[in-house]
């Protein structure tokens, strides 16, 4: 008994030192970042490199929210526009995902079954082959320039999503709807009232996702939008980045302030998180 | 059925609807637009933000003498900058004036006929090619000029004053220097981790903690095409069709770069020298460098004292200059008011305004020789950096050129590597530059 006691307990250290050294692999560029962002320029190209700022300092925090120094981009309009253009994505993706995910999932159709092939197809396309034609649909109706061309696109689905969306519910059983349609729930009502709490899990994933990858998103804001008035922060941190050389310490603040968000909204929605991804919420 | 038809022209009203709406906000826009009396034309460029803000200064006195012309400023970083060039030319939502790298990108915009000659606007407003340093075959294609020259870089020697005063040496370096005189005063400023320079007896090699000297490996045209001009041979012959790095000029250059490191032990390798990407100078352990007048803006919290001073050279004084300039595009409707802003950026106000701001060096001789080289501060011998203008190889670009000179930057390391001898370093990159050749025609 104790024998067996003491194997579990080494077993256990073993497994701590590993994800210990593993974790620590992991943070260690986050906490260079970190350490870097205090750091002057001098310092932070030195080598070897060294982990505490000496001297420290926080004129790289500083300098990015005044518009008098001489290398102040428009960081603080970088960060309203991520926040407009990632919220505004989130829930349109939320609201046109769970319509069409619940339609592919439970509604008859004859043709149901060919739309979503065609719908999955179009996860197939690379996306760099779409950007000349849509970038002409959206000068047509006036959208270049403008963060209608990052949010409203939102609204019309995302075919990731809808497929993750329709694996939830097609694993939520088919009882509960006809018991609520039994009592005499419409679609909608059954979606509202039943479905929607069970998909809990699933909603905060796709929320989680869409917000990192709208939040991080590089390429599209850097196709559609021009003036810095407009810019969201992933393209507006590429600006320190020069032909030849890199402000990095300024690079290193503004990413740390870059991720604060995602970290917080990861934090906050973990538990649901997880278990959205790994499906483990299905009762069946 | 009838229902489901009902169904079906709902959502398609619907949509019709929504588009309408969309359209209807975008008509109002242009419409507002051409009510006004000002125009507006569009500048696109790369750049860092001081150098944004430098150019903000710019449009902001431009707007105020000349008040019917708006500029809106369209920033991009240099990594991002051409392809959304292109795609907006493509999709002809194109800028009305664009900063041009003439010397890297010409050909890939004046064949297509998008870029307006401004030979003729010079002609008609007097401004004279003398009175700019000679960058001006970087904007030539075809004995058309498509871009006004902005700004200004040359390739030069900086060296840490600090170093040279620890160790005693008052010679520092002087334009008139060649690279076996630098070399010599390298060989005295490399200390290994005892203390000991090159040239004592006893100097570990394996372990050095300061550099004399650094010419980068890897920068294709400012070192290796540099040295071969000023050894008397060509990296590409006249026609460009040929590549001559076998040529025993261009061997020479290499063997060189390579006995900086395993000969006179002066250099960190081809690999040692990465890790510190284009920043070896302002680490403070590198007593010279040979390196663009860019590095300046790295130096600013540098806590040792630096100068710089016109590059070594070899039998001929040839130097690496650059320019940048601004470029008109053919699609712009607003001609006029494009060149006038091209004009005011590289006339006295613009140029004056941009050296104030130090982002940039002018390339307008008059603010160059006459403000520019006055301001305080590091380096103290500005001066340096137009004395190399005098002779310098003709950075100019032609078909597959990034793509042949990316090619020779990486195949070179084999030989500073020492993973192949300079013979089979030199044919395979013939092989390959002739390889590129046969695949674009």
């Amino acid at each position: 008994m104790s024998k067996s006691r003491k194997k579990v307990f080494m077993v256990k250290i073993i497994k701590y030192v590993v994800l210990s050294v593993v974790g620590i692999i992991f943070m260690a560029p986050l906490i260079f970042l970190v350490s870097n962002s205090f750091k002057t320029f001098s310092q932070i190209i030195q080598f070897p490199p060294s982990l505490i700022p000496k001297p420290f300092i926080t004129t790289n925090y500083t300098a990015l929210f005044d518009s008098t120094d001489p290398n102040y981009i428009s960081f603080p309009t970088f960060i309203v526009n991520s926040l407009i253009v990632s919220v505004g994505v989130v829930i349109g993706t939320v609201i046109s995902t769970v319509l069409v995910g619940y339609a592919f999932a439970r509604l008859p159709c004859r043709l149901k079954n060919f739309l979503f092939i065609i719908l999955l197809s179009t996860l197939m396309i690379p996306p760099s082959v779409l950007v000349i034609p849509i970038f002409k649909i959206y000068r047509d109706i006036h959208f270049l320039n403008t963060l209608k061309a990052l949010i409203v696109p939102a609204f019309f689905g995302n075919a990731f999503f809808i497929f993750f969306m329709r694996q939830y519910i097609m694993g939520i059983p088919y009882e509960l709807d006809e018991a609520a349609y039994i009592d005499g729930a419409s679609r909608f009502t059954i979606l509202w009232k039943i479905l929607l709490p069970l998909c809990k899990p699933v909603i905060i994933s796709v929320v989680v996702l869409e917000f990192v990858w709208t939040w991080t998103d590089f390429y599209t804001p850097l196709i559609y939008l021009t003036s810095e008035s407009k810019m969201t922060l992933a393209v507006g941190l590429a600006m320190f980045q020069g032909q030849r050389q890199a402000l990095l310490g300024l690079l290193a603040a503004a990413t740390v302030i870059s991720i604060v968000p995602m970290v917080v909204l990861f934090l906050a929605a973990q538990k649901y998180f997880v278990e959205g991804i790994s499906f483990s919420g299905l009762k069946s | 059925m009838k229902r489901r038809f009902t169904k079906i022209s709902s959502v398609i009203l619907a949509a019709a609807l929504l588009a309408s709406a969309f359209t209807g906000c975008g008509s109002q826009d242009s419409a507002k637009k051409s009510n006004d009396q000002v125009t507006t034309i569009r500048y696109a460029r790369w750049g860092l933000p001081e150098e944004m803000n430098g150019t903000k200064k710019i449009i902001a006195a431009f707007e105020e003498s000349h008040k019917n012309i708006k500029v809106t400023l369209e920033s991009s970083s240099w990594d991002q900058y051409w392809e959304k060039i292109q795609t907006e030319i493509a999709s002809n939502t194109a800028p009305d004036v664009m900063l041009m790298d003439g010397g890297w990108y010409l050909t890939q915009f004046a064949p297509k006929g998008i870029l307006a000659d401004i030979g003729p606007l010079m002609e008609k407003d007097k401004i004279s090619k003398d009175d700019y340093f000679n960058v001006w075959q970087t904007f030539t294609y075809n004995n058309k000029i498509y871009s006004m020259p902005r700004d200004y870089n040359s390739i030069v020697l900086y060296y840490n004053k600090s170093l040279f005063k620890a160790a005693g040496i008052t010679e520092v370096p002087n334009g008139n220097m060649t690279w076996d005189q630098i070399v010599k005063l390298a060989q005295k400023l490399t200390l290994d981790k005892n203390g000991k320079n090159a040239t004592e007896p006893g100097f570990d090699p394996n372990n050095i903690e300061q550099y004399g000297l650094y010419v980068p490996y890897d920068n294709v045209d400012s070192t290796i095409e540099t040295l071969i001009w000023q050894k008397g041979g060509r990296l590409m012959s006249v026609d460009k069709n040929t590549c001559q790095i076998d040529s025993p000029e261009s061997k020479s250059v290499l063997q060189f770069l390579y006995d900086l490191n395993y000969k006179y032990h002066v250099s960190p390798t081809y690999s040692a020298a990465l890790k510190y990407g284009e920043e070896q100078f302002p680490t403070g352990k590198f007593a010279m460098v040979y390196q663009g007048s860019w590095l300046q803006s790295s130096l600013a919290d540098a806590k040792f004292d630096w100068d710089i001073a016109v590059a070594p050279s070899f039998d001929k004084k040839v130097y690496c200059t650059q320019s940048v300039g601004n470029a008109i595009l053919t699609t712009s409707s607003n001609q006029e008011a494009a060149w006038e802003f091209v004009k005011y950026m590289s006339g006295k106000e613009g140029q004056t305004i941009m050296a104030q701001s130090k982002d940039s060096i002018p390339v307008l001789k008059d603010v160059a020789e006459n403000f520019y080289v006055k301001l305080p501060g590091n380096p103290q011998n500005k001066q340096a950096i137009f004395d190399e203008a005098v002779s310098s190889v003709p950075n100019v670009d032609f078909k597959q050129k990034s793509t042949i000179y990316d090619a020779i930057k990486n195949i070179e390391p084999l030989y500073f590597n020492k993973k192949a001898t300079l013979d089979e370093t030199v044919n395979n990159i013939l092989a390959k530059v002739k390889s590129i050749q046969n695949s674009a025609n």
